[in-house]
């Protein structure tokens, strides 16, 4: 009975249109990712393959999270279906067993649910047999990959998700709640993956996550290449714990839902009143007599009476207090952890907690958009009261509009609970100023109007559905296809942005950009065309009556049409399409508009046409002169100059490409290079503007002879863009850089990805020289026409504004009215790399004392609403002074200033000048403690550090170089830090440099080259550096690797060509190292070395009777060298290191104290290795490699408690 | 006059209205007709909620088709089950519907309110949410909805449906009182709320006005003819068959069976005193077909 009664569960249930919608969802979903560049789960290419283990396992564990929401509808359907059709008294008066027939609708749910788990797993197995997927991101077909997740994933997650959704309809028996309990679960989900981001709770969050989705990660987030392609889900770690743990828990609450289905009618506790006995021969009560309105009159009235009704029914409704209720307490979440979530948390200044409630109210805003847009439009139907409000003489537009507007009111509502959240949590918990004006704009025109437009996207589609459910299903896909769907097609543009009304980039410094100000006004207005356009749709097709399928709708729409909705119409169209080609007209014609398809097609033909000649080599500029113009006002700037350029190839001179740094030919108004001519009308020119590139070709004539100099005079106007949001130049804070004069030779990019690469022919990548490559040598790392520049600049802009630019301040002056000057002169030759930068700043001033010299004024200019960190990072940049120029040398300006930045995020470092993002630094709340990390220390540091490395070690051109400038940097700024900070914080930062080579490692779709030759990978020369240099610095003895870089400084520092590689960076620390580090010198540069470390089981502790302690254990040790292409490991053949075991009275996992009970250095050369170690102490805790010297997948099992009954020795 | 021409409603394959005409004066005009007559959907076309294939619908020779406010704004309509709006209670409901149909004076429409849930006895529970009504009660709603703002025209499908004795009695009062200078129009298949209310009247029968007259006329046409018999269960199927047969009913074992005939039809027939629903059975039937005169009304 049972299995019959469940095959016409399932046929019943895949009758129905939901199931059908969710099942193509899924299998689409499932073929994209599998088949597509755009959807692919992860790096997927060439090197991790889309259908390797774990993929496909990422796929069918994340993606088929969709059933979160599916889920809902077939328990429904599945569970309350009789309640809703009324169909319970027939149906539960038949003589089926009452156990068979809950077990059949429960067991239907659950299998319709996996059903569409199936659907997006066939989705994926025939995605690897589309004819358009990229056969190289392929590896052998093996069904297990499929089949072993979807029975681990798939098949357990539907049970598990289907059973919390039957118990919340065995409770409750309100489908709605069912429905909201969607968004719980989502909730739940986001919260746990917060939480898995934090390294203490990754465990924890393994456990709390239902659909195991953080155990997977956890377990393989390391996984490289070949194993990720290979390797099956291991049964065991978390993943085991979490799908024993959560099957466990719904196999009870399965049980427990069941008894919760009792046969028969429910009881409910509603009060019906009784009815009063009618007393007949009561004479009737006279009905007096009205005169209603005409049904074109009273319009006030009637709009206000439907709106108040939709409005207060909404916000009085019980999913609304959910939802509402959820935000908030999502909210106060993500306020408590933020200082988990984020290692350095950010001040609450009024920008971040804008960005903090805004982040936090998102997704339930869309939500409540989807569930109330659908409700709202259906709730008469719902409410089965049609006929009594349709037959009354109300206009469809009134009902129309009430239902619009009720629904806007709401997200209006839920908006004006942020701000007084938003403005109340700043005044009590918050710096800076209270900015409400800027908050509302924020919150009610930009994210108010957006998700006003989708509101009205998702109650039009309404108008086009059979019923609700099948809507907000449809409507949750529309939206998510806006998001993120619709940026994934090749032809994309802003205006299919739908509803998209940002202007853009905010920062405290300067507000959004005025062009980001004027864009939002016209997508607002080109939007509301949309919207206008929608209404007037949605009031022909309105549901008036019993009679309401599409087709007749759609049929009657012309006897609809009467004078004022086809106006609303006409000027809807004439709005959206009028400004829709008004920004097309700027976006398109007035500028080049590169879809991603487009633009990559150019740089593949750019690359195609000019890769050769672009390595033509260059003359080099020696001086450079500027006046540097900027106008904040009015936002345009002029660059005026001159550049003496002297030929230094060792043969004549006779042809050099000169790159514009502006495209309009009418703003260069003087480009004139001494003794040469500008050539035009060659193949090359014309394929130079075909493709937009702004290049020009001088001649010299006659040549210039090698050794002789010449000028290069220019004076450009530039006329940032003023739609959108990408002008430097804004009202208040500036910063523009070198790019923005003229640049010698041809300057291209690269297409980077590997796979796009082969699919457009252009042949493998090609590599940085090699590091003996003779030409390279003689250029470096930032330029290939210079080496290093006099530099002089005259820098102007608004009266109130500061102008800074590189090089010693030499005088200011007024040259008129409303402008405002600097002068400034390097004192010594600079990198051709600069930066402008103009803002209203206040200013901290301090002098550092030279031990080498005159003293240097270091400066910080920062925007007057940020004075919270300015003292600490005065500090950081005196010490750091004091530490670099002691342990590396002498300082080489007069002065090192910081000016703060808006928009970016990052700090960048000129010659004594850095420009510092706001957020990097500036609003980070310092928190001091152990297990805390100061990223404002540690990149004025890191800043400071480049003065030594990048500026006086100026790498050369070379396979490696990043490792001179970044990876030298990484090491002196982790000396200085340690001083400034302590142990304790600098081992937590090596630990987050570990975790962000490993999983920078497993998500890289090129090769990963060992150290010395390592490329764009940032894991490697920022990361993998810092662990390197870590290691030898501890592993040597204290201050000669140190000592070693400052030789290097001395032989290699401010030299010129040849520039120093990595060969002569390697060289100097073999000559300092001892013989015995020789080995792991190699293994760290020559290699990509991964030890792996653990303790064996038996860890024994017994105490003397000197009252000495003594533990002995096993130690086991292996030593593995990675493939850089596919990760593959494979065991040293010899073992022979240096190991350091520790000892702790507590945890130290958060708390790394530089001088434990006992830090001892053994040298091991067996896989296993019994050792005992005696101290004074009783230790708590047996650490192997409690510095992080060596570089390891898996350091969890490096942290052993003793716990160890006591033994005595005698 | 409310005035129907030649309409005809299709569903499908279902042809619900076939070439239907009525003119109608105010008074109550009663519909009989067995399910699936198509009384429904002659109601909601005359309420606006649906429109006919072809034909037109004239309230004092303005097209309600084409433009239905017309019709809405005298219009109170009970339809044959409806719903309410949740947590709404019938005081804020009756005010809600009361504004749509344009009662905008604020104490006009609460005196009206007070006195229609008065009059259909709801004023103790005006306060409860409808949606908590029992059957009864949540009818007499309706009808309390349906004569807000004093309807020209008052179409009823069913209303007494649900209703105990009682209140089916105070629900027809009401009509009655309502019913001097409006249009009602009362679907019902209770033969006796007819027959005690209406002084016109129409029998629909498979998407057709079968017939159309005052009760007592069309009582008049059976009239004498009516004879009842006694008689086994087994021998029905050849009374059916060889008699014009009108209804049947079972009563203490045996079975009732009524025949039209002007002659006494055979053994054991007595001729009995003639009630509507005969009259109904014999138009429904096809026993007897419509005359000239008859036709003629219809037409006019």
């Amino acid at each position: 009975m049972l299995k019959s009664l469940t095959k016409f569960e399932l046929s019943y249930q895949t009758r129905q249109v939901g199931f059908w919608i969710s099942f193509a969802a899924m299998f689409l979903l499932g073929l994209l990712s599998m088949s597509t560049d755009s959807f692919t789960a992860g790096e997927v290419g060439e090197r991790i393959k889309a259908n390797g283990s774990l993929t496909v396992a990422s796929i069918i564990g994340g993606v088929s999270l969709g059933i979160i929401f599916f889920g809902t509808v077939f328990t429904v359907t599945g569970a309350m279906r009789d309640d809703i059709h009324k169909s319970l008294e027939i149906i539960h008066a038949t003589k089926v067993e009452t156990s068979d027939m809950i077990w059949s609708r429960l067991l239907g749910i659950i299998l319709t649910v996996f059903l569409c788990v199936l659907g997006l797993l066939l989705g994926a197995f025939v995605g690897q047999f589309m004819p358009w997927v990229d056969k190289e991101s392929l590896g052998p077909i093996n069904p297990i990959y499929f089949l072993y997740p979807l029975i681990l994933y798939g098949l357990l997650n539907s049970f598990i998700i289907s059973t919390l959704y039957i118990l919340i309809a065995g409770m409750t028996r309100n489908r709605t709640l069912v429905y909201i309990s969607a968004v719980g679960f989502f909730v739940i989900i986001t919260i746990v993956a917060a939480l898995g981001g934090i390294d203490e709770y990754r465990s924890l969050a393994a456990m709390l996550d239902p659909t195991g989705g953080q155990a997977l990660d956890n377990e393989t987030r390391f996984w490289p290449p070949v194993e990720q392609n290979t390797r099956l889900i291991p049964l065991s770690g978390d993943v085991l714990w979490n799908r024993l743990l959560w099957v466990g828990v719904s196999c009870l609450g399965l049980f427990y839902a069941k008894r919760k289905f009792t046969r028969g009618i429910v009881n409910r506790k509603t009060k019906t009143p009784t009815s009063t006995p009618l007393v007949l021969g009561d004479s009737l009560p006279k009905i007096p007599h009205v005169t209603p309105a005409l049904p074109n009159g009273a319009i006030g009235s009637r709009l206000w009476v439907r709106f108040k009704h939709e409005y207060f029914t909404t916000v009085r409704s019980i999913p609304f207090a959910i939802l509402l209720l959820l935000a908030l307490s999502f909210f106060t979440l993500i306020f408590l952890i933020r200082g988990q979530l984020n290692p350095q948390p950010l001040l609450l200044t009024s920008g971040q907690i804008m960005f903090l409630t805004q982040g936090s109210f998102n997704l339930f805003l869309l939500f409540m958009m989807i569930f109330f847009g659908g409700d709202i439009i259906w709730r008469e139907q719902t409410s089965k009261i049609t006929e009594l409000v349709d037959s009354t003489p109300v206009s469809n537009w009134i009902l129309l509009a009430g239902k619009w507007l009720a629904v806007i009111a709401t997200i209006y509502t839920v908006l004006g609970l942020m701000l007084i959240l938003a403005l109340g949590t700043q005044a009590i918990f918050g710096v800076g100023q209270v900015k409400p004006i800027a908050m509302s704009g924020r919150f009610y025109l930009e994210m108010g109007m957006t998700l006003t437009f989708w509101a009205i996207l998702i109650m039009f589609i309404q108008n086009f559905m059979p019923n609700r459910i099948v809507g907000m299903i449809v409507g949750g896909g529309a939206l998510w296809a806006v998001l993120f769907g619709m940026p994934k097609l090749p032809f994309y543009h802003s205006l299919m942005s739908f509803g998209n009304v940002s202007p853009g980039s905010f920062s405290e410094m300067n507000g959004y950009r005025t062009g980001g100000i004027i864009s939002m006004w016209r997508f607002l207005i080109y939007w509301l065309g949309f919207a206008g356009i929608m209404a007037t749709l949605s009031f022909w097709l309105w549901r008036r009556g019993t009679e309401v399928k599409l087709p007749k709708r759609l049929s009657g729409i012309s006897k609809q049409i009467r004078w004022p909705s086809a106006l609303l119409a006409t000027v809807s169209v004439i709005a959206f399409l009028g400004m829709g080609a008004n920004i097309f007209r700027v976006t398109n014609i007035e500028n080049t508009f590169y879809t991603d398809k487009k633009a990559e097609k150019r740089l593949v033909e750019i690359e195609k046409t000019f890769k050769a000649l672009s390595k033509t080599p260059l003359p080099k500029i020696r001086s450079v002169n500027v006046d540097v113009n900027i106008y904040p006002s009015r936002q345009d700037a002029r660059f005026k100059g001159q550049y003496v350029i002297e030929n230094t190839l060792g043969k004549p001179l006779t042809d050099l490409w000169i790159d514009m740094p502006i495209s309009h030919d009418e703003d260069i108004h003087l480009m004139a290079l001494a003794g040469a001519k500008r050539i035009e009308d060659t193949e090359l020119l014309k394929k130079a503007k075909e493709l937009e590139l702004s290049m020009r070709l001088y001649r010299f004539e006659p040549a210039l002879p090698p050794g002789g100099t010449t000028t290069l005079d220019f004076d450009v106007y530039y006329h940032p863009p003023k739609f959108g949001d990408g002008s430097p130049i804004n009202k208040k804070a500036n910063f523009l850089n070198h790019s923005r004069l003229p640049q010698l030779g041809i300057q291209y990019v690269e297409m980077r990805n590997p796979d796009k690469r082969r699919k457009y022919n252009l042949g493998l990548r090609e590599k940085r020289p090699d590091r003996t490559d003779k030409d390279a040598r003689n250029r470096h790392f930032i330029s290939a026409s210079s080496d290093f520049v006099d530099f002089k600049a005259n820098f102007c802009t608004d009266a109130g504004q500061i102008p800074i630019a590189p090089g010693k301040f030499i005088r200011e002056t007024m040259p008129e009215d409303g402008r405002f000057c600097r002068e400034y002169e390097a004192i010594n030759p600079i990198l051709n790399f600069f930066s402008f930068v103009s803002a209203p700043f206040e200013t901290k001033t301090d002098i550092w004392e030279n031990p080498n010299g005159d003293d240097v004024k270091l400066t910080i200019y920062y925007h007057d609403d940020h004075p919270f960190n300015i003292d600490s990072m005065m500090t950081a940049m005196q010490t750091s002074m004091d530490v670099f120029t002691e342990t590396f040398g002498p300082y080489q300006y007069a002065q090192a200033r910081i000016m703060e930045v808006p928009y970016v995020g990052f700090a960048q470092a000129f010659a004594g000048t850095i420009p510092f993002s706001e957020n990097l630094g500036f609003i980070r709340d310092i928190e001091e403690g152990e297990d805390k990390v100061d990223f404002m220390t540690y990149v004025t540091a890191h800043e400071l550090g480049h003065q030594w490395f990048a500026h006086q070690i100026v790498p050369a051109d070379t396979k490696g170089f990043n490792v001179l400038s970044e990876g030298l940097t990484e090491n002196a700024t982790m000396t200085a830090y340690e001083k400034i900070k302590g142990y304790p914080m600098t081992r937590r930062m090596r630990e987050i440099r570990g975790r962000d080579y490993l999983s920078g490692r497993a998500s890289d779709k090129n090769p990963e080259p060992p150290l010395a030759l390592s490329e764009e990978q940032q894991y490697i020369f920022y990361s993998k550096a810092s662990m390197v240099f870590w290691g030898l610095r501890h592993l040597m003895e204290p201050g000669e690797m140190n000592l070693a870089l400052k030789g290097f400084i001395e032989d290699y520092g401010s030299k010129g060509a040849p520039f120093p590689t990595t060969v002569e960076l390697i060289d100097a620390l073999r000559d300092a190292a001892p013989e015995e580090l020789q080995q792991f010198i190699t293994d760290s540069w020559d290699e990509i070395t991964l030890w792996e470390s653990s303790f064996g089981d038996d860890i024994k502790l017994t105490s003397q009777s000197s009252g000495k302690y003594t533990v002995t254990a096993t130690l086991n040790l292996a030593k593995k060298y990675a493939d850089p292409d596919t990760g593959e490991e494979t065991d040293a053949e010899n073992l022979d290191e240096f190991v350091e075991v520790g000892f702790y009275k507590e945890d130290p996992s958060n708390s790394w104290e530089e001088t434990p009970i006992l830090i001892k250095r053994l040298r091991l050369t067996d896989a296993k290795t019994d050792v005992s170690f005696e101290m004074d102490e009783k230790p708590g805790y047996i650490v192997f490699d409690p510095r992080a010297l060596l570089i390891e997948r898996k350091y969890d099992d490096n942290i052993r408690s003793i716990n160890t009954k006591l033994a005595s020795a005698e | 006059m409310l005035s129907i021409k030649n309409i005809s409603k299709r569903f499908g394959d279902v042809h619900a209205l076939k070439n239907v005409s009525l003119d109608l004066e105010p008074g109550l005009f009663g519909l009989l007709g067995p399910n699936g007559a198509g009384k429904s959907t002659l109601m909601r076309t005359l309420a606006t909620l649906q429109k006919p294939d072809s034909g037109t619908v004239t309230l004092n020779g303005k097209d309600i088709v084409n433009h239905p406010n017309e019709m809405r704004s005298v219009l109170g309509y009970l339809p044959q089950d409806f719903g309410v709006y949740p947590k709404m209670s019938a005081k804020a409901l009756l005010n809600h519907i009361a504004i749509l149909k344009g009662m905008n004076n604020k104490s006009e429409r609460e005196t009206q309110i007070r006195a229609l849930l008065e009059g259909v006895d709801l004023l103790t529970h005006s306060s409860a949410n409808v949606a908590t009504y029992s059957g009864g009660m949540r009818q007499r709603f309706g009808v309390a909805q349906a004569m807000l703002g004093n309807p020209q025209v008052l179409i009823v499908d069913e209303p007494t449906a649900g209703l105990d004795p009682f209140q089916r009695q105070r629900f027809l009062d009401l009509l009655q009182e309502a019913g001097e200078e409006k249009i009602i129009i009362l679907s019902t298949h209770i033969i006796e709320d007819v027959r005690d209310m209406c002084p016109d009247m129409a029998i629909m029968g498979n998407g057709k006005v079968i017939a159309r007259d005052a009760p007592e006329n069309l009582i008049e046409s059976v009239n004498g003819k009516v004879w009842r018999k006694k008689i086994d269960k087994s021998e029905i199927e050849t009374i059916k068959a060889d008699l014009p047969f009108l209804s049947s009913r079972y009563l203490m074992g045996g079975v009732i069976v009524s025949v039209l005939s002007d002659s006494n039809p055979g053994t054991g027939f007595e001729r009995d005193d003639v009630k509507l629903e005969d009259a109904y059975f014999a138009h429904l039937n096809g026993l007897i077909h419509v005359t000239p005169s008859i036709a003629e009304m219809v037409e006019a």
